[in-house]
C-alpha cells in the first residue's frame, strides 16, 4: 500500500476517453511520483497543449473520438515547444502497419493493452528516460 | 465465427486483485473504483453499439467495440473482451453477425455484473 505523500514534480499529460483505463493510468503515474494532468479525450489534450508545453511526458490512447492519439502526436512533432516531450501510446491495436505509422509519426514507446501494473511501470520508466536535457516540471 | 467463448472465465479475479498494489492509504478502495467505472461505462458502450448498428455506422460501432475490448481486457473481464474483439474484426459491424454478437455481449454482461457486484460487496465490507 502506498502512502499519500506524492511528489508532484514531473507533470505527465494523460489523454484517454476510457474512464477505466484513464483512472488506472492516472494512479500508476502518481505511484511513480509524478503529477498527472488528465484530458478526457484527444480534443481536450489538443486544447491543453495549445497553451501548456510544460510536460515531462505524455500518455495517449491511440483510438479516441475527435482527435486520435496519432493526430496529437503529429501535431506535437510539428510544434517546436512540444517536440521534446516523449510520448507513450497505449493501444490494443494489432495492425502492424498502424503501429509502424505511429513510430514514423514520432511515438517514443508503445504499451499494448491489456497491461499489468509492472508492464506499465517499466514502460513508463523507459519513457521518462527519453527526456531531453531541457527541464520540465 | 464463434458466438460463444466457453473456454474463458467470465472474470479473472486475479487480474483485479493485482491492482491492490495501487491502493493509497486513506483513499477509497481502488479496485472498487475500477469496478464502478466499468459497470457505468459498459451500458454506455452498449447504447453506442445499438445506435451505431441502427444507423449503419460501422466506424462508431467498431470504435465502441474497441473501447469495450480495451477496458474489459485490462480488468480481466475475459469473455466480454473476446466477444468485443470478434465484433471489432467483423467484416461488417452493422450486419446480422454484429447484432448477434451484441446480444452475446449483453447476456455476458449480466453474468459479469453479478460477479463484479459480489466482488465489490466483498471489498466494501
Amino acid at each position: 500500500m502506498l502512502t499519500n505523500s506524492r511528489q508532484k514534480a514531473r507533470r505527465i499529460l494523460i489523454a484517454d476517453d476510457d474512464p477505466v483505463i484513464r483512472h488506472m493510468v492516472t494512479r500508476f503515474v502518481e505511484m511513480e511520483g509524478c503529477q498527472a494532468v488528465v484530458a478526457h479525450d484527444g480534443g481536450a489534450a489538443y486544447r491543453l497543449l495549445q497553451s501548456d508545453a510544460n510536460f515531462c511526458g505524455a500518455i495517449f490512447d491511440m483510438v479516441m473520438p475527435h482527435i486520435e492519439g496519432i493526430d496529437l502526436m503529429r501535431f506535437m512533432r510539428t510544434e517546436k515547444r512540444l517536440m521534446r516531450i516523449p510520448v507513450m501510446m497505449i493501444t490494443s491495436e494489432k495492425d502492424l502497419k498502424l503501429l509502424a505509422n505511429s513510430f514514423a509519426a514520432g511515438v517514443t514507446i508503445f504499451l499494448p493493452k491489456p497491461f499489468t501494473t509492472e508492464q506499465f511501470q517499466s514502460t513508463f520508466r523507459l519513457l521518462l528516460n527519453q527526456q531531453t536535457e531541457q527541464p520540465c516540471h | 465465427m464463434s458466438l460463444t467463448h466457453t473456454e474463458l472465465a467470465a472474470v479473472d479475479l486475479a487480474v483485479l486483485a493485482s491492482y491492490e498494489d495501487a491502493q493509497i492509504e486513506g483513499e477509497p478502495d481502488f479496485v472498487v473504483e475500477l469496478i464502478d467505472l466499468y459497470l457505468d461505462e459498459v451500458p454506455r458502450l452498449f447504447d453506442s453499439l445499438h445506435t451505431a448498428i441502427q444507423n449503419n455506422d460501422s466506424t462508431t460501432a467498431k470504435r465502441a467495440a474497441h473501447s469495450l475490448r480495451g477496458s474489459s481486457g485490462n480488468l480481466g473481464v475475459l469473455q466480454i473482451a473476446a466477444i468485443a474483439d470478434e465484433f471489432e474484426h467483423l467484416e461488417n459491424q452493422c450486419g446480422t453477425s454484429a447484432t448477434q454478437l451484441l446480444q452475446s455481449l449483453e447476456n455476458e454482461f449480466r453474468r459479469v455484473k453479478e460477479i463484479l457486484g459480489a466482488e465489490r460487496q466483498k471489498r466494501s465490507r
